[in-house]
């Protein structure tokens, strides 16, 4: 068992420890650990590991699958972690884990060292910082990204330039959260030894003596050796969640790798991958991190010299590493910001022209009022002038002196009134040309959602039942609706709650049919008398025209309207309307 | 007896020529300057039918031809505006017909014979 373990020992040399199971479950929980965090033993065991991560996290689930590769049997020798005392301070610790067997069960042994507290402004800041990286997903590659190329190919000359880094290649990878897959974005360099050409000798050899002056030779002087090695990098593209590839178990381990490959002995296929792929057997992988996320990797290695990577070489890798991430995201942060002021521009515009647009129609609006008033003002007159004027005409003789010229007034008066009208129709613009026919269903089926509320409010059931495609009706939606609406409205308020509304449409040799029946209490003989009479409601608030208005319309389009009522039982209205035919 | 018309116009000039015009024609015509003045009349007298204006000042026709209808069922009422796009509007529906004022009163009076009762 646990307790014959020697363990008790690591309580006086370690902040904390504890035993999980394969589950990550807390199977034990030492004394140092309850010290430093601040969990009792009843408060952890037998919880899930995650539980002492801090909450803004995203990967907590995957944490340690992460971290320790598919490979259980694999060990983490201090990785930088953020964990959460039980008070909710967050602390930062050197985790490391030991996967051990006792007894034929298997434990893993986890180790915390270098305890440090983060102030709670820290946390505050960084669980900020993460949630704009994902506000504003940072970590998706976009389309602006192809326009950092020049960002790209100086981080990328710094690495390899005699006054930079002096490494021989340099290879830049980027996360596309959006996708989930590490990209490889462009590189620098012969694609292989063999292709190592005259003008990256020249310019790794007597190059110019500054940077700037460098990456600027380098953009004039790209050959087609560089569209050779980034066609290279770009061909390689690895799913996040292959946690076991060597880039992505990188990525997640935040910490640089000095790749060896030994043939024959390889911990993962990636490994022989890598080599074949770049050509190269020696290399160093540097994760390049932003405030504690994997932005993506840089890989740099000698391929030409075989010169062997220096502890300086690293440490100066490193640095860098740190300002290429910092660069990278500023450079997106400019870019997003870029776009939304654009977008915010454009938006403006739009705005303005609708505005515009607005004020030329009030001002149609207002012109046409003018000229409406103007016309009604001038037609009145016109009208009497013209009449009196034919009084005259139709009593003088046509041998009269005065008939000529009269009938010249009575005729110049009326055409007066026809040049009126023509004006009034251009000044208003004529009326949109509007369809004479329309769809029955598509009405009823308007009126109905329209009066939608009312129908629920008062536990209507509604039946429609529209036999499948009518054909169109010889009259313009807007005269439709108003001899429907007015026929439904008027049998929903004659029902009582809960009542039934029926609405039949169907085809009847050249009409359509629409029946319109309410299990309301019908109508009384009285009622039925001023049925038709306008101004006549029994609503509190009808207006007594809206059988007035159906009747009308449908007399218009050479309809028949009926109705047949039983005291108690309900009232069926019944409209008949001829069909459209196209012309 | 002759058949006795309202005429409610505010326009001088247009009561007399439809007074004029319409008496020729062997009707009895009264006329009002405006809606109060038409009402009022109309509490008096029995008329066959009223001919209406819509834009007038003080109380318009329209709300006149709720007021008229209701307090004279079956009174036949022809509305004579200078405006055609009341025609669109249901308010006017109630009326018996709708006429834009012209020199050519022949449909005017056409429509009169049709609905006069």
């Amino acid at each position: 068992m646990i307790e014959n373990l020697h363990f008790s020992n690591l309580d006086q040399i370690l902040p904390g420890w504890f035993l999980l199971n394969l589950e990550h479950e807390i199977t034990h929980w030492s004394e140092a650990a309850a010290r430093t965090l601040g969990y009792k033993e009843e408060d952890v065991l037998n919880q899930h590991f995650i539980n002492l991560l801090p909450d803004y996290r995203d990967d907590r689930e995957n944490f340690l699958v992460h971290l320790q590769g598919s490979n259980p049997s694999s060990s983490i020798i201090h990785h930088q972690v953020k964990l959460k005392q039980k008070s909710g301070v967050i602390v930062e610790a050197l985790l490391s884990l030991y996967p051990i067997t006792q007894e034929e069960k298997k434990y893993k042994l986890i180790t915390i060292e270098k305890v440090t507290e983060i102030t709670e402004l820290l946390q505050y800041t960084n669980n900020k910082k993460s949630q704009i990286l994902d506000q504003y997903n940072l970590f998706q590659i976009c389309q602006n990204d192809l326009e950092m190329k020049d960002i790209f190919d100086a981080i990328l000359v710094s690495v390899t330039s005699g006054q930079g880094l002096k490494f021989n290649r340099a290879f830049l990878f980027l996360v596309d959260t959006h996708e989930k897959k590490l990209k490889g974005i462009q590189a620098i360099g012969p694609s292989s030894k063999e292709r190592a050409g005259e003008i990256y000798h020249r310019l790794q050899a007597e190059g110019p003596s500054t940077l700037s002056e460098m990456i600027r030779l380098f953009t004039q002087e790209k050959s087609s050796h560089q569209d050779q090695v980034n066609d290279l990098v770009r061909s390689m593209q690895i799913n996040l969640q292959d946690i076991n590839h060597i880039l992505i178990k990188t990525l997640y381990q935040r910490k640089y790798i000095e790749f060896k490959h030994e043939p024959g002995r390889e911990p993962h296929e990636s490994y022989k991958w890598l080599a074949d792929k770049l050509n190269s057997e020696n290399m160093l992988i540097m994760p390049l991190v932003w405030h504690g996320r994997s932005v993506g990797l840089l890989i740099a290695d000698n391929v030409i010299t075989e010169t062997k990577i220096s502890d300086q070489d690293i440490k100066s890798f490193i640095d860098f590493a740190e300002v290429a991430s910092s660069v990278i995201i500023s450079v997106r942060i400019l870019s997003r910001l870029e776009q939304s002021i654009t977008a915010g521009d454009e938006a403006n515009i739009k705005l303005k022209e609708s505005q515009n647009k607005l004020l030329e129609q009030e001002k149609l609006a207002a012109k046409g009022q003018l000229l409406n008033q103007m016309a009604h003002e001038v037609r009145g007159p016109l009208a009497t002038i013209g009449g009196f004027a034919s009084r005259i005409y139709k009593k003088l003789e046509p041998t009269n002196p005065h008939y000529k010229n009269m009938g010249h007034i009575v005729e110049t008066a009326l055409t007066l009134e026809k040049v009126l009208t023509s004006i009034l129709d251009q000044a208003l613009g004529k009326a949109p040309e509007k369809r004479n026919f329309s769809d029955t269903a598509k009405v009823i089926n308007k009126i109905t959602s329209l009066l939608g509320e009312e129908i629920t409010d008062r536990k209507i059931s509604v039946n429609l039942n529209i036999q499948g495609d009518l054909p169109l009706i010889a009259v313009p939606d807007h005269h439709l609706f108003e001899i429907l609406n007015n026929l439904i409205k008027n049998a929903i308020e004659a029902l009582e709650e809960e009542g039934l509304l029926l609405i039949v449409a169907k085809k009847t040799s050249d009409h359509i049919s629409i029946a319109i029946q309410d299990t309301g209490p019908g109508i009384s003989q009285a009622d039925e008398d001023k049925l038709y009479t306008p101004y006549f409601s029994t609503k509190n608030k009808g207006t007594g025209l809206g059988l007035v208005i159906v009747k009308k319309l449908v007399a218009e389009y050479s309809g028949e309207l009926q109705y047949n009522t039983r005291l108690g039982k309900g009232t069926t209205f019944s409209v008949h309307l001829p069909i459209y035919h196209q012309q | 007896m002759s058949q006795k018309i309202l005429v409610i116009d505010d326009h001088e000039v247009m009561r007399d020529l439809l007074q004029e015009e319409l008496q020729e024609s062997g009707y009895d015509v009264v006329t009002a300057e405006s809606c109060f003045d038409g009402l009022n009349i109309l509490k008096e007298q029995e008329f066959k039918l009223v001919i209406l204006d819509i834009r007038m000042p003080g109380m318009d026709g329209i709300e006149a031809l709720e007021k008229i209808i209701n307090a004279n069922r079956g009174l036949p009422v022809i509305i004579h505006s200078a405006f055609s796009h009341y025609k669109e509007n249901y308010l006017t529906w109630s009326a018996a017909d709708y006429i834009v004022k012209s020199g050519d009163l022949q449909p005017l009076k056409d429509s009169i014979a049709q609905h006069i009762r």
